[in-house]
């Protein structure tokens, strides 16, 4: 009664039928049903149950049967567990994270999933980036001098443990982003982003050197993206659907004063090389000197958020936003939840711009429910991670990494040398 | 216009009388007023009269709240519904539960399969050992214990 006419019969409408305590029958086909609406960490349990539920749990239709039940779950609200990540930052930790969802039902935030990273817990660990449930570790040495840095990077589910080690790349470079492809509802791919470390020289200020490592060839790949402003891509990126979209304020131009949108899609099919290039769009022009601004993203689309001061719409004055308030993200499943820093109060505040209900959030590593959700709040991490934002005149745009668990436990992508 | 009504008979005997739109919630009882229409009583021979009543508050239930306020959209009304659910699945037994989930897959009747569905895998699936779920299931453990030690190790993160 659910999914049919696929062209892909259920394997599990077979006669077979299997005797339950209640001295009834139920059908394969039914029990399929009831398993579908079970978390994935309790399915995953199950798959030891026999070989045959593992393999019928492993096959397209539960997983299509899985992600159709939970979507219209009238009490998951279609969104999976997730995480606000700070990027780049020791040690790897959350603003706030959600888990508990239905879909998933984790006992703990996914940033403890990640930190200690477990390979390497005596190194140095970075959280660079996410994309669609994939999270990219860095865990390095700290450089001294005329010693060789030690680097190695992974990319992987952290709740599942699934890592794929990524090969050095070939010459010194920053971390930059990570995007991927998806394909029927599963990552399909994933390309790792490190941006060159290259002297300026005079010509070769628009173009942005990267080394683009896929997990389809398990190799790097040397590209230079041509671009009408200058790209560090020293700052963290977003990713959505296989574009990397970061910030940069270095443009020199007076249009673009307060900085630019750069985006670049490393999935694209390039015709011609005229097409190898970035978008750049400036930003608006701020509402004020002290502009408190971010780039997130939320429901598929990329969103700048600013926020003006002395208006009415909004009373902010319960909340005490002033100057010192910063924007840090959007829901990635509401584009009406917000979360801010009070440098004030030194915590963070949710808000819903539809009802205008700003909560302060005063709780520090406490557990809570807020938004249907088991939830934690940093708030002690996200204080020594804002003190960056201390000087009032910081008006960078912050970007933080949205960690969304994919609605299936996918396998991570591996290379062909790794198979 | 006056409302049209539907009979329907249980597998022993019960006859119901109900208003169209009640039992037009099942997607399989127009396919057999098509098949029987010389006959304006319809037989469901998979379904027993005290299963069949429990139906019936079910969609009675449903489709009032759904005519209420044109359209059923409002959340309080959502809210109440989803109250009513689960003080209706809380009353009854697990015999009850499951013949109840069995009607619903049989008369095809969306909302309440999931909601029978979700229920049976919240309260007797959800919190069981992989042993309990064989023993319940009267399932054979048919792995050898190093592919059931290799399938552990796979998803070790699910028994954490």
């Amino acid at each position: 009664m659910t999914e049919s006419g696929e062209g892909n019969p259920n394997p599990l409408t077979k006669i077979s039928k299997i005797e339950t305590e209640m001295g009834r029958t139920i059908s394969d086909a039914i029990l399929v049903e009831i398993l579908a609406r079970l978390p994935l960490r309790t399915i995953a349990r199950f798959k030891l149950v026999c070989i045959k539920w593992k393999s019928e749990i492993e096959s397209p239709y539960f997983r299509r049967l899985f992600v159709s039940v939970h979507r219209s779950s009238p009490s998951s609200s279609s969104s999976s567990s997730w995480s606000l990540m700070f990027a780049l930052r020791l040690p790897i930790t959350e603003a706030i994270g959600f888990h508990g969802c239905n879909a998933w039902d984790l006992p703990k935030s996914l940033a403890s999933y990640i930190s200690p990273f477990e390979r390497y817990s005596d190194l140095l660990c970075h959280y660079v980036a996410s994309s669609n449930g994939l999270v990219w570790i860095d865990a390095f040495t700290i450089p001294i001098r005329n010693s060789t840095e030690y680097l190695k990077s992974f990319v992987g589910n952290p709740v599942l443990q699934q890592w794929v080690e990524i090969p050095p790349p070939p010459s010194k470079s920053s971390p930059t982003g990570l995007v991927t492809r998806v394909e029927n509802g599963a990552v399909s791919s994933f390309k790792v982003v490190r941006t060159k470390v290259e002297r300026t020289e005079m010509g070769m200020m628009n173009v942005w050197s990267v080394y683009v490592y896929s997990s389809e060839t398990g190799l790097w790949t040397f590209k230079r993206i041509r671009s009408s402003c200058r790209v560090s891509g020293l700052v963290p990126a977003l990713n959505l659907d296989g574009k990397l979209y970061m910030w940069d304020n270095r443009c020199g131009s007076v249009d673009t004063e307060f900085g630019v949108l750069v985006g670049y899609d490393f999935y694209a099919e390039k015709g011609d090389d005229d097409d190898d290039q970035c978008r750049v769009i400036p930003f608006p022009l701020p509402d004020n000197k002290y502009v408190r601004r971010c780039l997130t993203t939320s429901r598929g689309d990329v969103l700048y958020v600013e926020i003006l001061y002395r208006r009415e719409e909004i009373d902010m004055a319960s909340v005490g936003f002033d100057v010192f308030c910063f924007p840090l993200a959007m829901n990635p499943y509401d584009a009406d939840i917000i979360y801010l820093w009070s440098r004030q109060h030194e915590c963070l505040v949710s808000g819903n711009l539809r009802t205008l209900e700003f909560i302060v959030h005063q709780e520090s590593e406490n557990w809570s429910s807020l938004e249907g959700c088991c939830c934690r709040i940093n708030k002690n991490d996200s204080k020594s991670h804002m003190i960056v934002y201390r000087n009032e005149h910081s008006t960078d745009v912050i970007v933080l990494s949205q960690f969304v668990l994919p609605p299936w436990m996918g396998s991570v992508p591996r290379p062909p040398q790794i198979c | 216009m006056s409302k049209k009504n539907i009979v329907l008979k249980s597998s022993n005997g019960i006859i119901f009388e109900v208003e169209e739109a009640v039992a037009l919630q099942s997607e399989t009882i127009p396919y057999m007023i098509e098949d029987d229409c010389a006959n304006d009583t319809i037989p469901l021979a998979n379904v027993t009269g005290d299963i069949l009543a429990l139906v019936i508050e079910y969609c009675k239930k449903h489709v009032v709240v759904a005519d209420g306020d044109g359209g059923g959209s409002s959340s309080s009304s959502q809210e109440d519904l989803k109250n009513w659910d689960a003080q209706f699945m809380n009353d009854l037994d697990q015999s009850k539960i499951f013949n109840l989930l069995l009607a619903a897959d049989f008369l095809n009747i969306k909302t309440l399969f999931d909601l029978t569905c979700q229920f049976v895998a919240d309260t007797m699936i959800k919190g069981k050992s992989v042993e309990e779920v064989r023993r319940t299931l009267n399932i054979e453990k048919d792995y050898t214990s190093e592919e059931e030690a290799k399938a552990r190790q796979e998803n070790e993160w699910a028994f954490k």
